[in-house]
């Protein structure tokens, strides 16, 4: 159970990162998380390479997320309206050193409801090797591996996210030209 | 140059360092040369920077992983079939006796079907063949043209051609 433990706490906030950028939901991210180590737990036993666990647990969330977008197929796009109440209410439970100033916490909800947005106007497909390439710093033998697709289309799917992301937040940024 | 410019999927691989491609090198390279292409290259970057220091919002539930391990330690929940199977365990012998009985009962039925389809085909049959018979005999005893092939039929053809020669 240790070494459980010692894995949840080495991968969730990566996991969970990585699903709440796709699902686009707090809640749904946290629930998701959850089920992807539950899911790693009890399978662990069919992993062949154990240096192969990182990519294997992100597919495994991959999955995760895949499926409950089928499962809200016919439901509303997710929106997360109460980021910054629930940032609030964790920082309450946090010890008093850790926790961030009220501006700290402004700042970072509004940075994260900007960067939510426009990962927001990605579809599904590039936003994946978006998130995995840009943010998580991913190599691409690695995305290759989570999402099943050849080199050279996860390549030209991280150019064009990489495209739109940049057009959709030059509003935010000042680049020097 | 120009190219490294018009097409910034050329120096993607070095903004994801990856070494492995054939153009790292060459573009790492370049940028020590070309200073507007190491602003493009920035602008690139401050687009990823951006991005990534969002990371810093991401905390992870206080209570999750105590909700993980409750969850694991509880029995893993049985597949339909073993639960069915559970649910009739008790029942065994009678569940078996009823199937048994169920199947024969089938068995002797489906027999006893097939048994008066067959014999409702033969006398379909025979029927069939006695209107056949039935009908043809009545035919030929009614058929005017029958008549017309004996000899004392005035239009017999060979009556006919007597008469003409006459």
């Amino acid at each position: 159970m240790e070494a459980y433990r010692q894995i949840h706490e080495g991968y969730a906030r990566r996991i969970l990162s990585f699903i709440y950028k796709m699902v686009d939901s707090r809640e749904d991210a946290e629930d998701l998380t959850q089920n992807v180590f539950l899911r790693a737990f009890h399978e662990l036993k069919r992993l062949q390479d154990a240096e192969r666990f990182e990519p294997w647990l992100y597919r495994i969330a991959r999955n995760e997320v895949y499926q409950a977008f089928r499962k809200k197929r016919s439901e509303p796009a997710l929106q997360e309206q109460e980021g910054p109440e629930r940032e609030s209410e964790n920082a309450l439970f946090d010890p008093a050193d850790r926790r961030p100033t009220p501006q700290e916490l402004v700042l970072n909800a509004e940075l994260g409801a900007t960067i939510q947005n426009v990962l927001r106007s990605l579809p599904p497909k590039l936003r994946e090797v978006f998130v995995l390439a840009v943010i998580h710093e991913k190599s691409y033998a690695e995305i290759c591996e989570i999402v099943g697709r050849s080199l050279l289309s996860v390549k030209t799917d991280i150019f064009r996210a990489r495209r739109r992301a940049r057009k959709s937040i030059e509003k935010y940024l000042e680049f020097q030209k | 140059m120009k190219r490294v410019l018009t097409h910034p999927e050329n120096f993607c691989s070095y903004l994801d360092r990856d070494t492995s491609d054939s153009g790292y090198e060459q573009i790492r390279t370049h940028l020590d040369e070309c200073p507007r292409c190491r602003e493009e290259v920035k602008g690139w970057e401050s687009v990823d920077a951006w991005f990534r220091s969002g990371e810093s919002s991401i905390e992870v539930p206080p209570f999750q992983w105590q909700r993980i391990a409750a969850r694991l330690q509880e029995p893993e929940p049985a597949g339909l079939l073993v639960r069915l199977r559970t649910l009739l365990r008790p029942w065994k012998l009678t569940w078996n006796v009823a199937l048994g009985s169920l199947v024969l009962a089938g068995m002797i039925l489906g027999g006893l079907e097939y048994r008066r389809n067959a014999e409702e085909k033969q006398l379909l049959l025979a029927v069939t063949r006695y209107v056949a018979e039935e009908g043809a005999r009545i035919r030929a005893e009614e058929n005017p043209f029958r008549v017309a092939a004996t000899s004392d039929n005035p239009f017999s053809k060979s009556q006919v051609s007597v008469e003409s020669k006459r």
